[in-house]
């Protein structure tokens, strides 16, 4: 079970380590991508495309440097993915052939279809999971949470 | 997961803020080390074609859905002159030169009326011609016209195969 959170944190990190690198080896690709899904105004397509592969890399980082940060980094790439996935599926149901975008550089970028829909549920999935605490939490760990909350009962501000 | 209640449990949303800040000042660093290859924070040349596409309300496609159409019911309309179709195309592409207009329309539009897609190129986002050729297969009628913006150098850049000569029977 630890292993599978693990699994979940790494790929998380390598998956928006990958993507961020492939973006920012060709932002005018990745900006030509955003304005094809037609959902953002024209003037704030450059900001975001500048912005993006930014994020994706501090929740890289983020899932790597403490348990806050992890959480934050889980919290964010939910977020992230949610916006992607819906992006993908208003393309659909407007009718659009679009390319995903998801990886700009790579030799010939994947259909933002219905397997990409059902990539990034997964992805979603370990993203959630990756922010989670392992659930078997050693003997020390037990005792400083049971700690924490004696001293919340005693001083409870 | 720890419940995120009272003065503690606030520090999460600081850090999501903070990694979400950090990212953004990251993107913009990333971007301006970039030198010549950085993007403008305004629209760029190749947005304002993506716009103009928009607005004639013509809809775009990728080099990947092209590799992956379906030949029998997607049609694939290379409007540059005949000696650079010649020279070189993306496999399947017909011959419909922009410089020929309305001839060109009637040699291939019964051959384009039972198309599920017609898919028009030229060599690339420098080039008006697949705009022009898309708003002249729109006003005659014609449904389901997407430009493949990238065009012809897009199809090299991403690697893709090349048909070279006469086109088979």
């Amino acid at each position: 079970m630890r292993l599978f959170f693990l699994l979940c944190r790494l790929g998380m990190a390598t998956v928006f380590l990958v993507s961020a690198l492939s973006k920012f080896s060709d932002l005018e690709a990745f900006a030509i991508s955003i304005s094809r899904y037609r959902l953002l105004p024209w003037a704030s397509v450059h900001p975001a495309a500048i912005f993006l592969p930014g994020v994706e890399l501090a929740i890289s980082i983020g899932f790597f440097i403490g348990p806050g940060w992890r959480r934050a980094a889980s919290w964010i790439s939910v977020f992230l993915l949610s916006v992607f996935t819906s992006a993908i599926l208003i393309s659909q149901y407007r009718g659009l052939n679009l390319e995903c975008g998801c990886f700009p550089s790579e030799a010939m970028s994947s259909p933002a279809g219905w397997t990409k829909v059902a990539i990034n549920l997964l992805w979603l999935g370990a993203a959630y999971v990756a922010g989670l605490d392992f659930p078997n939490r050693s003997a020390n760990t037990i005792q400083e949470s049971l700690m924490e909350s004696c001293a919340e009962e005693r001083d409870p501000l | 997961m720890k419940r995120f209640s009272g003065p503690a449990g606030m520090w999460i949303y600081y850090k999501v803020l903070w990694l979400a800040l950090t990212g953004c000042l990251l993107g913009a660093f990333v971007n301006a080390l970039r030198g010549e290859k950085r993007i403008p924070w305004r629209e760029g040349e190749a947005i304002l074609f993506e716009r103009r596409l928009a607005e004639a309300g013509l809809a775009v496609i990728g080099a990947s859905v092209i590799r992956d159409r379906n030949r029998k019911t997607d049609r694939l309309l290379d409007v540059r002159s005949t000696s650079r179709y010649r020279a070189g195309r993306i496999p399947g592409a017909v011959s419909f030169p922009a410089e020929n207009g309305i001839e060109s329309l009637l040699a291939v539009a019964k051959d384009l009326l039972d198309a599920r897609w017609i898919v028009v190129y030229c060599d690339g986002l420098q080039c008006d011609d697949a705009l022009r050729v898309g708003c002249l297969l729109r006003d005659a009628g014609f449904k389901g016209i997407y430009i493949y913006a990238g065009g012809f150098d897009d199809w090299v850049k991403h690697g893709g195969k090349l048909e070279r000569g006469e086109p088979a029977p």
